[in-house]
């Protein structure tokens, strides 16, 4: 059972997603409804003001595990952000997602820089309610399981792994495709670099690797290793901050270093 | 000294002269003549006076009033030339003036319409502005009270395609899932025309696919069990672009209405028309793409309404579907052809086809000018794709045709193409004959087969002509076919080879597919190699 703090002025989504947010089983792992006489607390506010009061009352030990704002409240663009500056005040790890009709707009875009809020949801999309229960679930399984977290990922010197979102973090940076900083980076250099950082310090050839990836050993040669691997680099240098000098380092057979003559690669933490 | 001064005259136009010299000369001699007329008269006077006696001779008298009536003459004769000098001075003058206001009246009436000009093309810009300003402001409007009302219509539709009983076609359900595909478009459209940046908007949502699809990929979990589908077939959004958004009724090659699983069951290229004979498609097997259905129909709904808008022309008939659409993958990227019968773009405007208010139809009254392809191109962009366009030309060309007959005998006839004002004519090779638009052969003997093949495309083709009369369009090029051959009459007695006209405007449109975004490629894949690595030294592998 978990403590949702919803501040929502139109009553049609209220009544739509209620069922939904009472029922659900947002337990880390879980699948499907909770069992019967048991809900989660949902804590429903239409205005602001009351829901400004009601975060000022609440003991800092009360924290809801997670809070859904609508952006626009009774015409006012700015009612979420005005909720969501206060609830980060008093709660900065409250997770908080925004659920509105503004997604693709400026209303977004200031969310995301101001940094109130994880996560932006279009209200329109097909399947709101299973987008809204997956991305609420993904929110809350870090604050949710601490410890099950701590086991689930990999850290090597400022390397972080999450093996479950499988985000890359370098630096507190997160991993994004080198030709585009919009997009994510593609999934075999996150999970060659994984391979490589689980079987540091030993490198791995392009066979190991190719066994690893369960890839066709025809299509996976040396040059689309090494091709994975030029993307690596380039992602990672892009979060160093100074590619230069990342580059100077791996060059000089640090960080992702190349091993040998028979085409291995082998992660090596300064 | 007269040339120089008049070509001072002629150097300074305006350089007028109204001085008149008056005739005091003239006057004075008749003065003097009077006074000697007098001292004539009055003889006393002569004496008076002191005057010799010989000037007071009457022949004298007569040789002087003879000198000043010559005088006379030329001092007149030279006032009046100086009086005409001045008034034609004037007339000059006065033509100069009336020009110079004739040239003023000229310049400001220009400018007038110049002004108009402007201001007509202001105004129609900012009415323009304005009018895209009031859209968007409107659109935002709506979708922000609209949401609610969407959700309804979309849940009940939901409700209804999923529940509806069957009925004998087994129509309403498919009739509901078609309004439900339809209002999500619509919403779609909403959506797109209230952001800032199309492009922008578009390449977040296939970020936020490509993260979904990163997920399942690494975490091997179905698409299927996702609950945002980020993949999307680009087959179907041709179909429905063309069935739901273009009204067009599709069916085979031979007429029979096109099954809807034909293009899944099959693993080669499937080729449609449409029941008003305007667009020729293939579609072969291609991967998925990422992102939003809606946003790649719009796309295909903006190029194929120009194109059908071309087909439909007068002046653009043809003898073969006049819009060809062509999908297929390539190094992980979707590709896209379509051709339509359109004038071919110009060089100058190949930078300005795909900006904002930019349009090559010149009529009145058309509205929306340059809108269609700058979405085509801000949707491109969003998908991380390129797009080009082509003229198409017709080339010249050599056939080689071998007909064989029912007797066992062969014939062979050289054809050669050749262009007349950018049009193909054709003639037999060698023959002083002029080349014509369509090649006629009389046959004396049944034809059971004619083999053809040409400089361009050596592949020989083979065609049956023992069933009677026969047209085949150009097997090698479907969608754009070079040449038309006919077996005509009963017995197929004469047979007809027809160059094609081919001319018109093919756009080229490339997508990184689902596997090309899981293997990195996309932006990167598509840029263009860099030539000046050619010459850069020697390298170890790991430097690139």
């Amino acid at each position: 059972m978990i403590k949702i703090f919803w501040v929502e002025d139109q009553s049609h989504w209220i009544e739509k997603f209620r069922p939904l947010l009472e029922r659900s089983n947002f337990a880390p792992g879980a699948e499907g409804e909770l069992a019967a006489g048991e809900n989660n607390r949902l804590e429903v506010f239409r205005f602001a003001e009351p829901a400004l009061a009601r975060i000022a009352q609440t003991d800092a030990g009360d924290a809801p595990h997670i809070a859904i704002l609508d952006a626009s409240l009774n015409g006012n663009d700015d009612g979420g952000f005005s909720v969501s500056k206060a609830l980060l005040k008093k709660w900065p790890a409250l997770p908080i997602v925004f659920l509105s009709e503004h997604s693709g707009t400026g209303i977004e875009q200031k969310a995301f820089e101001e940094g109130v809020t994880q996560d932006f949801i279009a209200k329109h999309q097909r399947n709101i309610e299973g987008v809204l229960l997956w991305r609420m679930k993904a929110l809350l399984r870090q604050s949710l399981q601490p410890v099950a977290n701590k086991k689930a990922q990999l850290v090597s010197g400022d390397l972080r792994i999450d093996l479950v979102s499988w985000e890359v973090w370098w630096q507190g940076n997160k991993l994004m495709n080198p030709a585009n900083p919009a997009r994510p980076l593609a999934p075999t250099p996150r999970k060659i670099l994984r391979f490589l950082v689980e079987a540091s310090p030993r490198p791995l050839t392009t066979m190991q690797m190719a066994d690893l990836l369960e890839a066709d050993i025809e299509k996976f040669s040396y040059a689309s290793y090494r091709q994975h691997i030029k993307i690596l680099r380039h992602s990672m240098a892009a979060a160093h901050g100074h590619e230069q000098e990342f580059m100077d380092q791996c060059r000089a057979g640090r960080y992702i270093a190349t091993f040998g003559d028979e085409g291995a690669y082998c992660w090596k933490p300064l | 000294m007269t040339s120089s001064t008049d070509t001072k005259a002629e150097l300074k136009p305006d350089n007028f002269r109204f001085s008149i010299r008056y005739p005091w000369r003239t006057l004075l001699l008749v003065k003097l003549l009077l006074f000697y007329a007098l001292l004539l008269l009055q003889p006393e006077l002569i004496s008076l006076l002191k005057l010799p006696d010989f000037l007071f001779r009457p022949e004298y008298f007569s040789g002087a009033f003879l000198g000043f009536l010559i005088f006379a003459w030329f001092d007149l004769r030279s006032f009046m030339q100086q009086k005409n000098r001045v008034k034609n001075q004037f007339k000059k003058l006065w033509d100069n003036k009336r020009q110079l206001q004739q040239r003023a009246q000229t310049s400001a009436s220009h400018t007038d319409k110049l002004k108009m000009f402007i201001s007509d093309k202001l105004l129609e810009y900012i009415e323009y502005d304005e009018k895209y300003l009031h859209f968007r402001s409107i659109a935002a409007e709506v979708r922000h009270n609209g949401v609610i009302s969407f959700d309804k219509v979309q849940s009940a539709l939901q409700y209804a395609a999923s529940h509806s009983l069957p009925d004998d076609n087994g129509s309403t359900a498919l009739q509901y899932q078609e309004a439900l595909s339809g209002m999500r478009y619509l919403w779609d459209l909403l959506d797109l025309s209230t952001t800032d940046n199309m492009a922008m908007h578009i390449g977040a949502h296939i970020s936020r696919c490509e993260e979904l699809l990163f997920q399942a990929e690494l975490q091997g979990t179905a698409l299927e069990s996702l609950p945002l589908q980020p993949v999307f077939d680009p087959q179907q959004a041709l179909l429905d672009t063309l069935r739901l958004h273009l009204g067009a009724t599709l069916c085979d090659a031979d007429g029979k209405p096109e099954p809807a699983a034909l293009f899944q069951a099959t693993t080669d290229a499937v080729h449609l028309t449409d029941s008003d004979g305007l667009f020729s498609i293939e579609l072969q097997p291609c991967d998925r793409l990422a992102g939003n259905p809606n946003h790649l129909i719009l796309l295909l709904e903006n190029l194929l309404k120009n194109a059908r808008y071309y087909a439909t022309k007068k002046q653009y008939k043809s003898r073969f579907p006049p819009v060809s659409i062509r999908l297929w993958e390539a190094q992980q990227h979707l590709c896209l052809t379509l051709y339509n019968r359109g004038p071919h773009i110009a060089d100058d405007d190949r930078g300005q086809i795909f900006k904002l208010g930019f349009s090559t139809r010149r009529a009145r009254g058309h509205h929306g000018k340059g809108l269609g392809l700058y979405f085509v191109q801000q949707i491109t962009q969003g998908f991380d794709g390129d797009i080009a366009f082509d003229n198409v030309h017709n080339r010249s060309d050599d056939y080689y045709l071998r007909l064989e007959y029912r007797d066992g005998s062969v014939e062979h006839l050289h054809l050669q193409q050749r262009l007349q004002d950018e049009l193909p004519l054709v003639g037999l090779a060698g023959s002083e004959n002029e080349a014509v638009a369509q090649f006629e052969q009389r046959l004396s003997k049944p034809l059971v087969t004619v083999e053809i093949s040409s400089e361009g495309q050596p592949q020989v083709q083979r065609l049956d002509c023992s069933g009677g009369p026969v047209s085949w369009l150009d097997p090698q090029h479907p969608g754009l076919p070079r040449w038309l051959l006919q077996c005509s009459g009963r017995k197929g007695e004469t047979l007809i080879f027809t160059p094609l006209d081919i001319r018109g405007v093919q756009f080229n449109l490339r997508l990184p597919t689902v596997s090309g975004r899981l293997d990195g490629a996309g932006t990167a894949g598509l840029q263009a190699p860099d030539v000046h690595e050619l010459h850069s030294r020697f390298r170890g592998p790991d430097d690139f």
